[in-house]
């Protein structure tokens, strides 16, 4: 497999075959998981029901009507693909750090992307900040993923972060209901809470990826500075001194912790990662959670 | 505190530039470096939880400010040199009094008394406290500072400041609570109020002076004139001195003299081998201290008669016989009905006679008359006799009057200058010298005894003289010299302009050095000898007080430029410090 498409290299793209593999390996145990609800034309049999005038005569069942006389109609679950939604939060808090966390973001969606093909699903792709600013079309099987790979190349860092106005707008529509994967460093002026729960209440599965840059963890800085916020442009100076660095790492840790305990509660999928963290083992451990695959 | 390098005025607005200048560049240091991070999101957070960390952020930064304010401050300031009083200062204004008296201007090794008392005035100002008003004057009167504390004034009086040959007065001091200094030789007594303090700069030095220099009329002769000279000796040790008189052309006498400390040596020489003009006698000595007394001048008449008119009703009268007899006289006799101003005449003597307008020339006149230019009569006066008299008037040189008497004579308003007058002070005698030299006797010649007297004939000739303005010149000390007359023209021998100024109506010679001036108006000239020729100035080693003393200062005032530098390298330490460990910013 090669590409040309920028920042998605053979490297890259080995490193997704490995995990086209892996998932595989993971889904053949849970393929009989996957299962709708929905009654339909499958294989596995699942109850019966009166014949009326209009269903498929083809699945009434003659042995019970030679039986009972009477006509009863055989219901079978039906097999259907799963809707992965992937949110990209593409705000300009994104921007920051070495590599920039929207560019881990997009790593890490290609992947879950590819993996998401691979095994037939429903891939949508989306990227967020205050809104939802570009939206690739329901994708299905491995072809397709340069197209996901132009999506997430096109995606450049802007706006403020609105998730709640994002996910709403994205779930008014008539929306399956599926795998809501946001990958957001969730620096949320409104807080993280409105746009999780935004999803929650369209029913969709949340997955919460939280990228965290080590700058976001370990601020290089000291002295008089003038804090720029990347989003909102607003300023504040600041004297950094070692006890206000232990105090935001202590801020991060429990924001981190925040998150985690409101996944938890509310049986979120969470993984929280660093930029310079191997994104295939980060991709991995979403596969832990047995949510991705099903 | 006060500064010694600026004024009050200068430091203020030197620490309030400093001052702005700090404030400034604290603010531009403050300038953060711009950060940009992802999300201020839970910096925000941080931030707003740390109230009191802002709280001391802002203390931080005012300490920060006030360090550096004060680091600045005690630099800038130190520059300034502050200092504070060592002692009281409620005292009034402290007023330095230079002795400008020509005997200052005695000198030792090139150094005189006037360079070692405005030196020490100098100093004095220099080193003293400053914060106390001050205030320099001399005794010529020349200069006076008003009270106050700028040094630069008072250095700038100094600069100004000469020994002045003049009369010397102690300037009046009223101000309460004045502490006076007078820097003095002591050679020249000045009268000075009490509590004054003196210090001296006296110091011994060799000086051999002309102590008299003068022309006279010979009295044996008709014509001629003799010069009285003296020269002293001051020093403390013999002097070998040269003595030398140079007149108009090439005449020279000269003299060599070996003289003992306290010598005095006189000369009375006949001056017939000298021309008319300017006479110079000038000695030299070798270490001699004192400049001003070695020269001194005086004028001898040129020869030449005058031509007299004389006006009178009495033909062979004795003062026509009397005139007839000098040999420096042409005289010309007219009788008043055929009087008509000659301008070939130098000088009218008019007898019993007055014209009816006066004569553009001198003239003599006895007899008061009613004419307009003369003095007004009121009356007559009888039985009168010469009681008082001005003996140093040329009139009267030589002139014994001491018994005349007068049997009639006008009575007469004294309005120009009485030379002569009676016990009950009716002028007798009175003399005009503008626009023309004149002679009025109130009497007439034949009302008097005056010429039966011996000093009559000595009279006419010094009238004739005085009158004619070719007579030996005035004498006059050194300083201002005041003539009676107002004029600008006044030349030196060399012809140059001599300083000089006019007040009422009379024209002040500003003599600093020994000369002969010589000051013209309308044709007329009037010569004046400037000499010191002052005993108690050339006995420059005459003194009352002891050897050079000392203006000691004040106590000496505690500067605070070194303890401010110390005081600022400490607070730069201890902000170093303090930064270090991020107390201050």
């Amino acid at each position: 497999m090669t590409t040309a498409i920028a920042g998605f290299d053979e490297e890259f793209m080995r490193k997704l075959e490995y995990l086209a593999l892996v998932s595989k390996r993971f889904s053949g145990q849970l393929k009989a998981e996957r299962r709708a609800r929905k009654l339909g034309s499958g294989l596995e049999f699942a109850d019966y029901r009166g014949y009326v005038p209009g269903d498929d005569f083809r699945y009434i069942d003659w042995k019970t009507y030679l039986r009972l006389d009477r006509l009863l109609l055989r219901l079978y679950e039906e097999e259907q693909d799963l809707p992965i939604y992937l949110f990209v939060d593409s705000s300009r808090s994104m921007a920051y750090g070495r590599p920039t966390k929207l560019e881990y973001a997009k790593r890490v969606a290609a992947a879950l992307c590819y993996v998401g093909l691979a095994n037939l699903d429903r891939v949508t792709a989306i990227s967020y900040a205050d809104g939802v600013q570009m939206q690739l079309s329901p994708q299905r099987g491995k072809n397709q993923i340069f197209r996901v790979f132009q999506f997430l190349s096109d995606i450049h860092p802007s706006g403020k972060t609105h998730a709640r106005d994002a996910f709403r707008f994205f779930s008014t529509g008539s929306r399956r209901h599926g795998l809501a994967v946001v990958i957001s460093d969730f620096f949320d002026p409104d807080g993280f809470e409105p746009g999780l729960n935004t999803l929650r209440y369209y029913k969709h599965d949340v997955v919460a990826i939280q990228v965290v840059a080590r700058e976001d963890l370990e601020p290089e800085m000291r002295g008089q500075v003038e804090l720029i916020d990347s989003e909102s442009s607003a300023a504040r100076e600041v004297s950094v001194t070692p006890e206000l660095i232990q105090a935001y790492r202590d801020e991060v840790q429990r924001f981190s912790e925040d998150l985690r305990r409101h996944c938890l509660k509310y049986q979120l999928g969470y993984v929280r990662t660093v930029t310079d963290f191997p994104f295939e083992d980060l991709v991995l451990e979403v596969f832990r959670q047995g949510r991705f695959l099903k | 505190m006060s500064f010694l390098a600026l004024s009050a005025s200068q430091a203020l607005l030197l620490a309030g530039l400093v001052s702005t200048l700090v404030v400034v560049l604290f603010f531009l240091k403050l300038r953060h470096r711009r950060v940009i991070v992802g999300s201020a999101l839970l910096w925000n957070r941080v931030l707003d939880q740390q109230l009191a960390n802002s709280m001391m952020e802002k203390l931080r930064r005012l300490l920060s400010l006030l360090l550096t304010l004060v680091i600045a401050l005690l630099i800038a300031l130190a520059v300034a040199r502050p200092d504070v009083d060592g002692r009281e200062t409620a005292a009034g204004p402290l007023v330095l009094v230079l002795d400008t008296s020509p005997s200052m201007t005695a000198s030792v090794g090139g150094v005189s008394r006037w360079d070692s008392a405005v030196r020490q005035a100098r100093d004095f100002i220099t080193r003293s406290q400053t914060t106390r008003s001050y205030m320099v004057a001399d005794t010529a009167g020349r200069v006076r500072t008003p009270v106050t504390s700028s040094r630069q004034t008072l250095i700038d009086a100094l600069d100004k400041m000469t020994p002045f040959p003049g009369e010397q007065h102690f300037p009046s001091l009223s101000a309460p609570g004045v502490e006076v200094y007078f820097i003095t030789d002591g050679v020249i007594p000045v009268s000075r109020p009490p509590g004054v303090r003196e210090i001296s700069v006296f110091a011994p030095t060799d000086n051999v002076a002309v102590t008299a220099f003068e022309v006279r009329i010979d009295p044996t002769s008709v014509s001629g004139y003799r010069a009285f000279l003296e020269v002293t000796n001051y020093a403390d040790r013999p002097m070998d001195v040269g003595i030398l008189l140079s007149g108009a052309g090439d005449e020279r006498q000269a003299w060599r003299l070996d003289m003992e400390p306290g010598d005095n040596w006189q000369d009375d020489l006949d001056l017939a081998e000298f021309r008319g003009g300017p006479l110079r006698l000038r000695i030299e000595a070798e270490g001699d201290g004192l400049t001003l007394d070695d020269t001194a001048y005086a004028y001898l008449p040129p020869p030449g008669n005058l031509r007299v008119g004389l006006v009178s009703d009495e033909a062979g009268s004795y003062l026509e016989t009397l005139l007839r007899l000098s040999p420096e006289v042409d005289l010309r006799v007219v009788r008043p009905a055929a009087f008509r101003e000659d301008p070939d005449v130098d000088i009218y003597i008019f007898d019993g006679f007055q014209p009816a307008d006066a004569p553009r020339g001198p003239s003599i006149a006895f007899g008061a008359g009613p004419s307009d230019w003369m003095p007004a009569r009121a009356g007559a006066a009888s039985d009168l006799r010469f009681t008082t008299w001005e003996p140093g008037h040329p009139l009267m040189e030589n002139t014994p009057v001491s018994d005349v008497v007068i049997t009639e004579a006008g009575r007469v308003d004294p309005e120009g200058r009485t030379i002569v007058a009676s016990a009950d002070g009716i002028p007798l005698i009175l003399t005009e010298e503008t626009p023309v030299r004149r002679v009025f006797l109130t009497f007439g010649v034949g009302d008097s005894d005056f010429p039966f007297h011996l000093g009559f004939p000595v009279f006419i000739e010094n009238a004739l003289r005085w009158c004619s303005g070719e007579g030996l010149a005035e004498s006059g000390g050194l300083g201002h010299i005041r003539i009676p007359m107002a004029t600008d023209q006044v030349t030196m021998l060399d012809g140059t302009q001599a300083a000089s100024f006019t007040e009422s109506g009379h024209t002040v010679i500003d003599a600093t050095q020994p000369g002969l001036y010589t000051a013209t108006a309308e044709g007329r000239r009037v010569r004046v000898a400037a000499n010191l020729l002052d005993r108690a100035v050339s006995d420059v080693n005459h003194t009352r007080l002891e050897g050079p003393g000392r203006l000691e200062t004040r106590p000496r005032d505690t500067e605070l430029w070194f303890p401010m530098l110390v005081a600022a390298l400490l607070l730069i330490g201890l902000e170093s410090w303090t930064y270090h460990r991020r107390v201050t910013l």
